[in-house]
């Protein structure tokens, strides 16, 4: 049969007239065809009796499923012409996913061929693909229309290479700026950047991609750079024809950066002691970002945010352990504790969770795979749950890295303290393995990649310490990034990587080379995360104006203008307290506690915060905190019983601003600095001491005049 | 109660029994002289004080009558520092027992206000006590002044005096900045005690807070503050209380470990030091000291308490135990959950090979397994049952910490002996006031340790004017499908009317008979006191859970009674003491109270409580009225054979003026409506005959069944209150020749309850059948 092979395949199948096989020639036809992908039989129960691995991740699988399920029915032998694998995808026969190939289709003559030569799976030590190659590293438009084909290269284990230009699998993160169509033609639509993910036979590779503005006129006006964040961001607009916007005013950056470090806005007092005070703006900015991270709020405001992130709630813990939990996440941020010791800590806690609060890290999710999943998703920002069914479609992440990293968590075990609600963290002697789900096969811990220094993992004892020594060494390339990006985003809005918790080739930074200045400086500053906040805020990137320019103005990702994010829950809260003068009553704690420094979201709950999207703390995903719009918010805000009460407090703001017997100037400037951190302008004085002398009641129109700040952007946004 | 002496006695005047709800102050410095002011409900003038405090109670006049009773109390010079029991006795009865702290310290009360740093109550002298309460989110703020370098220990003495308060201590410099916090203390349960370098000289405010801001009933604290001396950590944890030992006291701030004897079951710190002293366990067992620096294996006597302490990090402590094969062993440590050991003991058994054979203290409850913690469990002292192997004559016995921790404070006490069926009692009564004619309950608590029979409660020598009844604790079965639990038994104790007022000390036991014939008996421990504590929220449906309750079983107390004056009424339930029902059946409890109070409101609420009752419903119907009603109880088919107590009570009064007024207890004999008698035979006719229980009068029918190929056998019905069955069988001649056991099945209706709708079957009963040629 072998001398008909030339006359059904085109020469370019044959390469060295080798055998087809099933992992170099026919997996990527079964790919490229569909036949694996979700909505088909690569779904996690197939397809009407056919199963295939998801996405051709499991080519063995797939083999035997072709070859030997229904006792070899797909796979005709004596004439493998006739073969249903050939009938189903060419409408031979009815087919409920349609036609995927003609008879005379190229795709069909490989199978057929494969067939015919003896149907072979192939060598894994030849025909795997080790490494794609693309045509180009960066892939750089002047401008939007124009077209290029992108070539992909596959490198085999045994050194071959075969274009596979055709199979190859290309897509855009954003279509509208670039799309490709089944040719791996890219054709630019409009100005902006996207990211090319080139995928094929379980390898993939990510081309960043960039439309200028076709505008013509632009001139670089170079703007003061504080620090290297400026410069690498300067360097990219630059390259972007994109004008960063000059700085925030004073009064906006202390409400701004207030908000940011310390969860709470200026006092009237102390943002007329910063605008007052002399000085160039970048020194005295500095000065009063030292002085905010003095602040004990500063701890607050950081506890809140490490608090949804490890899901400190009492509904897992607890009162007590909640407070205890908190009280630890508080010393680590008031300690400014390394990083990766504070990671460490809570990795390889033990011990009683009251007497070890670290401990209560693992009484949330309780088992190997919830522990593993959070894990890497916290503080690695990969998120590994896709590969707990099959291997990760878009990443290199397997299945059985999925259970091999579970089981470095195999042995945490839990029993009751001895003290009511406390738990004691113990590793078990029995019961303490990870097992495969479709094999059987006990899973031995292996870190998710290798890196340098990584230190062997024993066989017994306490698996986890390896495990966080690796986790945690700063030549791990997630672990600092992963941070660095998450803190970034607490003051921008959103990661140089974005979503923060997961990273991956296909999800690729906006300026990696921002990211990796960054990262490499808070490694080499001992996981400092003090430093990491001070070299953000203080950067002008950071201090920037929300307002932008006609060459900034459709920039979303490059970080050329601040953009204006709604308080939090809490922050919003505080704020009103704030804004109004009126004193934090919340149940179950001391009166004067302030939103921010609950402990967790039993305390006021189904009240305003969660109304405004304070988290439940049931994921470890940022996500879970919202800051949307909704009606039901904006109805609180204009009718509801909170703002209401917060405004008419006996001894608030207004009552004592009134009965102090200020002028009207006097109590609408007071306002307007309580609400939003800046004096009136001329206008909204004017109008202000109009509508105040309007009324009878000189105290009902301060409430209204008040009441009408508190429901403006000025006061539920950060800008 | 032989630790409580009477002090001083009084006429007796009210009736309802006196309840104890706070002291004022909780403390004092010993040889001094005070005005101790108990407050509470039910306080005649001229009450009893009953405590081991040695000091002088002289009575003076009270401002609120019934809820306060002042004393002049003048306490001995050379009273040990510690917690004394302090309750009361009227002609209503007993009080509950408070705790009242002695130590060398002068003393002084919080002074409210004190809720924030800016109005911190300032304290001048040191040393100090300050008596405080938290009242719900409350925070008290002192201010105190310290000297550069100065070492001061700050203490709060709290839960373990029965304050429900679990307190947190913070000290602040004076600009705000935390310096310090501590919450629960190694040794000292959830109070919690610092020994804080002041870094220079000037003002500082401590803050004492509820560690949850949980609001509590019992609500006090003493800040203690002063220069002392304190250990962490004793050596060995309890020795026999007729032999002499010397107990070592090291950690803390001792410069080296020091020697004392034990008194009274209590360590004390030599000196004149304001530490409370640490419990000590008293036993009646042989006991030893781990050998230290012997290179020859040690070896654990049977029956014997071997006192160990793993004295650093990851040491194992291995025993040879000697056994025999296939007898059944216990292995049982006392560490951590005496409350003075930090030692989180691990116990495993090896066999001679090094396998492991058993281990307890590294596994959680089955319930706590992936699943959220229950709020009310907490880990005890490890045990652990096992059964020699084959061929063994020795195992190993080995000690860890579970965390691998070590150090003077890891002490532990062990013991192995030979383990048959057994089981241990505890009450959590603490007290009992049986009012004449009337009753009152006792509740205990059973942990089963390999027996799970039937268990009877009682009360030893008790005298001729009080009957038990009750106390029915039935087998539990273990199997994890049907698990069964039985823990808990309730005994009413009823004091004939006209029984004479006075004290007792009840002593209950639990009584069992082994499978072997073998009786055993174990004598219940009651808690001394018992403070509730107000649980958590959370915990997965955010209602709020409970915490155990603080209990002083230190003060070695069994159950102190006292036969008091009548109470408002009696509750009288119009059945015998011991009633039969068939399974499926219902029964009716008719009741009355019968008031001895004119003009009360007569209660028409009645609560059952049916302890180791299964598959049954009981409640009160709807002939609910005013002093009278019906309970009725509703069993099924599915309820099963045994016996259980029926304990009824009601509520009188309301709030804080309430009483609960109980019936003697009933005990329900859940039987099965009829027996089928095993047949006779003959020729090819079974007849036998049917024991009806009394009330049982349905037709059976009765349905042989397994039987031998060629033989037929009809299904016969014995009609209504029939007692005989006879079943023609026929046989072919294929049938087999010779003897065969066959079933009869019978099956019936029951008479009401589930009547008519689910067959009322009884087990298979075997029978033979002779086939002859």
């Amino acid at each position: 049969m072998r001398f008909l092979v030339p006359l059904l395949v085109t020469p370019a199948l044959l390469v060295g007239a080798e055998p087809l096989t099933f992992l170099k020639d026919v997996m990527p036809v079964i790919n490229k065809a569909g036949c694996t992908s979700g909505p088909c039989h690569g779904a996690a129960k197939g397809k009407n009796g056919f199963k295939l691995s998801l996405r051709g991740y499991d080519p063995e699988f797939d083999y035997e499923a072709l070859l030997y399920d229904l006792s070899g029915r797909r796979f005709n032998r004596a004439d493998p012409a006739r073969s249903l694998m050939l009938a189903k995808p060419t409408m031979e026969v009815p087919h409920g996913g349609g036609l995927r190939f003609e008879k005379d289709s190229r795709y069909y003559k490989i199978i057929l061929e494969w067939l015919r030569t003896g149907a072979q799976f192939g060598d894994p030590a030849k025909d795997k693909v080790v490494k794609l190659e693309v045509s180009k590293s960066e892939f750089f438009f002047e401008k939007p229309g124009a077209k290029e084909k992108i070539r992909t290269t596959a490198h085999y284990a045994d050194g071959s290479t075969r274009d596979v230009t055709a199979e190859a699998s290309v897509t855009s993160n954003t279509p509208d700026i670039a799309e490709v169509n089944a040719e791996s033609v890219i054709e630019t639509k409009r100005k902006g950047e996207a990211a090319l993910l080139v995928r094929y036979e379980g390898k993939f590779v990510t081309v960043p991609l960039t439309v200028l503005n076709p505008k013509q006129g632009f001139t670089w006006a170079a703007l003061p750079q504080y620090n290297y964040v400026d410069q690498l961001i300067d360097a990219k607009l630059k390259k972007l024809h994109i004008q960063p916007s000059g700085l925030a005013s004073d009064a906006e950056f202390l409400r701004r950066v207030s908000l940011d470090l310390v969860g709470v806005p200026p006092t009237p007092k102390e943002l007329r002691a910063f605008l007052a005070e002399p000085g160039d703006a970048r020194t005295k900015r500095a000065r009063a970002i030292d002085a905010l991270m003095k602040r004990a709020s500063f701890v607050d405001h950081w506890t809140v945010k490490w608090g949804d992130l490890l899901q400190n709630s009492r509904r897992y813990l607890g009162d007590k352990a909640t407070w205890g939990f908190r009280e630890w996440i508080r010393d680590s941020i008031a300690s400014n504790k390394p990083y990766d010791k504070m990671v460490r800590e809570l990795l390889t806690s033990r011990g009683s969770a009251y007497e070890n609060p670290a401990a209560n890290y693992y009484r949330v999710m309780r088992e190997p795979k919830l522990s593993m999943e959070k894990t890497s998703q916290v503080f690695l920002g990969v998120r590994m749950v896709c590969a707990q069914c099959h291997d990760h479609p878009f990443e290199q992440w397997t299945q059985n890295q999925y259970y091999q990293l579970s089981a470095f968590f195999a042995a945490v075990g839990l029993k009751p303290g001895y003290e009511t609600g406390d738990e004691i963290l113990y590793l078990k002697r029995d019961d303490n393995i990870v097992k495969h789900p479709k094999t059987g096969r006990t899973m031995e811990p292996q870190y998710l990649i290798a890196s340098i220094g990584a230190p062997p993992i024993p066989q017994g004892g306490d698996r986890r310490e390896a495990l966080a020594e690796w986790l945690t060494s700063k030549n791990n390339p997630f672990f600092a990034k992963a941070i660095v990006n998450r803190m970034w985003s607490y003051f921008f809005g959103k990661g140089i990587i974005d979503p923060v918790d997961d990273i991956r080739a296909s999800n690729p930074p906006v300026n990696e080379a921002l990211l990796t200045a960054l990262t490499k400086d808070f490694v080499e500053r001992g996981f400092d995360l003090h430093h990491l906040i001070r070299t953000i805020v203080n950067s002008r990137a950071y201090q920037a104006s929300i307002d932008a320019n006609e060459w900034n103005e459709e920039d979303h990702i490059n970080f050329s203008h601040q953009a204006p994010r709604r308080l939090s829950a809490e922050q919003l809260q505080d704020a009103l307290f704030i804004a109004t003068g009126s004193r934090p009553k919340f149940p179950e704690v001391p009166e004067d506690t302030m939103a921010q420094q609950l402990p967790d979201p039993h305390i006021g709950k189904d009240g305003f915060l969660d109304l405004f999207g304070r988290p439940q703390r049931e994921s470890a995903c940022e996500c879970e905190r919202r800051t949307d719009l909704s009606l039901p918010q904006a109805l609180n805000l204009v009718n509801g019983g909170d703002i209401a009460t917060a405004i008419g407090d006996p001894k608030g703001a207004i009552a004592k601003l009134i009965t102090s017997g200020v002028t009207d100037r006097q109590l609408i400037e007071e306002l307007y600095l309580g609400a939003l951190s800046r004096v009136p302008s001329p206008a909204e004085y004017d109008h202000a001491v109009t509508f105040l002398k309007k009324g009878d009641s000189r105290a009902a129109r301060a409430q209204d005049l008040l009441w009408a700040l508190v429901n403006s952007k000025g006061f539920l946004f950060n800008r | 109660m032989t630790r409580i002496a009477i002090l001083f006695l009084a006429s007796l005047a009210s009736a309802a029994p006196p309840v104890l709800t706070s002291l004022e102050p909780w403390g004092a410095q010993r040889g001094k002289a005070l005005t101790l002011t108990l407050k509470g409900q039910y306080l005649p003038e001229g009450a009893k004080i009953v405590s081991t405090l040695p000091a002088v109670f002289t009575p003076l006049a009270s401002e609120a009558a019934g809820k306060t009773l002042p004393y002049l109390v003048e306490i001995k010079p050379d009273t040990p520092v510690g917690l004394y029991p302090v309750r009361i006795q009227s002609p209503g009865g007993i009080s509950n027992i408070l705790l009242f702290s002695v130590g060398t310290f002068p003393e002084m009360k919080e002074k409210e206000g004190n809720d924030s740093a800016e109005t911190a109550q300032k304290l001048s002298q040191t040393p100090l006590i300050v008596n405080g309460t938290l009242k719900s989110a409350d925070r008290d703020f002192y201010e105190v002044y310290g000297k550069a370098g100065e070492k001061r220990v700050f203490e709060i003495e709290a839960r373990r005096m029965g304050s429900a308060i679990d307190p947190s201590l913070r000290i602040y410099d004076s600009a705000g900045k935390l310096l310090t916090r501590v919450e629960d203390t190694a040794g000292l349960g959830v109070d919690c005690r610092v020994e804080f370098t002041f870094p220079k000289e000037g003002t500082y405010k401590v803050e004492v807070r509820e560690a949850r801001f949980s609001d509590q009933a019992s609500n006090f604290y003493r800040l203690k503050m002063g220069s002392y001396a304190y250990a962490t950590a004793v050596y060995p944890l309890g020795w026999n209380r007729l032999k002499d030992v010397d107990v070592e006291l090291s950690g803390g701030n001792l410069p080296a470990p020091v020697t004392v004897k034990p008194l009274d079951g209590m360590v004390h710190l030599p000196g004149s030091t304001a530490s409370l002293p640490f419990p000590f366990v008293q036993s009646d067992l042989p006991e030893m000291l781990e050998p230290v620096n012997d290179a020859r294996p040690r070896y654990l006597p049977a029956n014997t308490v071997m006192n160990g302490r793993i004295r650093k990090a990851g040491e194992i402590d291995r025993y040879s135990f000697s056994v025999q094969e296939g007898k059944t062993y216990l292995v049982e440590a006392e560490a951590r959950a005496g409350g003075v050991s930090q030692l989180d003991a691990l116990l495993t058994v090896y066999g001679i090979n090094g396998d492991r054979i058993e281990s307890a203290g590294d596994k959680p409850p089955k319930q706590a397994v992936n699943a959220f913690i229950v709020a009310g469990d907490y880990s005890r002292d490890p045990y652990l049952v096992f059964e020699a192997p084959k061929g063994a004559t020795q195992v190993t016995v080995a000690v860890e910490d579970l965390n691998g921790a070590g150090g003077a404070a890891h002490a532990y006490r062990l013991i192995a002996r030979e383990q048959k069926p057994d089981f241990e009692v505890s009450l959590s009564t603490p007290y009992v006031n049986i009012p004449s004619g009337g009753t009152a309950i006792a509740v205990v608590n059973v942990e089963r340790r390999g027996y799970n029979g039937d268990i009877r409660l009682t009360v030893k020598d008790l005298p001729k004017d009080i009957a038990v009844a009750g106390g029915t604790i039935p087998a539990e079965i273990p199997d994890i499908d049907t698990r069964q639990v039985s823990r808990r038994g309730v005994l009413t104790l009823t004091a004939k009317a006209g029984a004479p007022a006075r004290t007792l000390d009840l002593t209950v036991i639990g009584e069992a008979k082994l499978e072997d014939g073998t009786r055993i008996e174990r004598r219940a421990l009651g808690p001394g006191m018992q403070t509730n504590i107000r649980g958590s929220f959370g915990f997965v449906d955010s209602s709020r859970r409970a915490i155990r309750p603080f209990e002083a079983t230190w003060l070695g107390l069994a159950l102190p009674a006292m036969v008091g004056t009548e109470s408002n009424g009696v509750l009288e339930v119009k059945v015998p003491g011991r009633v039969r029902i068939i399974q499926g059946m219902r029964y009716d409890f008719p009741w009355t109270f019968v008031s001895k109070t004119p003009g009360m409101q007569l209660p028409s609420v009645v609560t059952p409580d049916t302890p180791g009752g299964r598959d049954l419903r009981i409640s009160d119907g709807n002939k609910r009225q005013p002093g009278k009603g019906l309970m009725t109880m509703n069993t099924t088919i599915g309820t099963p054979t045994g016996t259980f107590d029926v304990i009824l009570s009601t509520r009188t009064g309301m709030g804080m003026n309430d009483e609960v007024v109980y019936a003697p207890a009933i005990t329900v004999d859940v039987v099965q409506g009829y027996d089928v008698g095993v047949p006779k035979q003959d020729g090819l006719k079974l007849f036998g005959t049917i024991r009806r229980e009394d009330g049982f009068s349905a037709p059976v029918t009765i349905t042989p069944d397994a039987l031998p190929l060629g033989v037929v056998c009809p299904s016969v019905e014995v009609g209504e209150n029939g007692t005989q069955y006879a079943i023609e069988c026929q046989a072919s001649k294929e049938a087999p020749v010779g003897e065969h056991m066959i079933l009869l099945n019978a099956a019936s209706i029951l008479p009401q309850g589930e009547k008519g709708k689910v067959p009322y079957k009884i087990a298979p009963v075997e029978a033979k059948l002779r086939i002859g040629k």
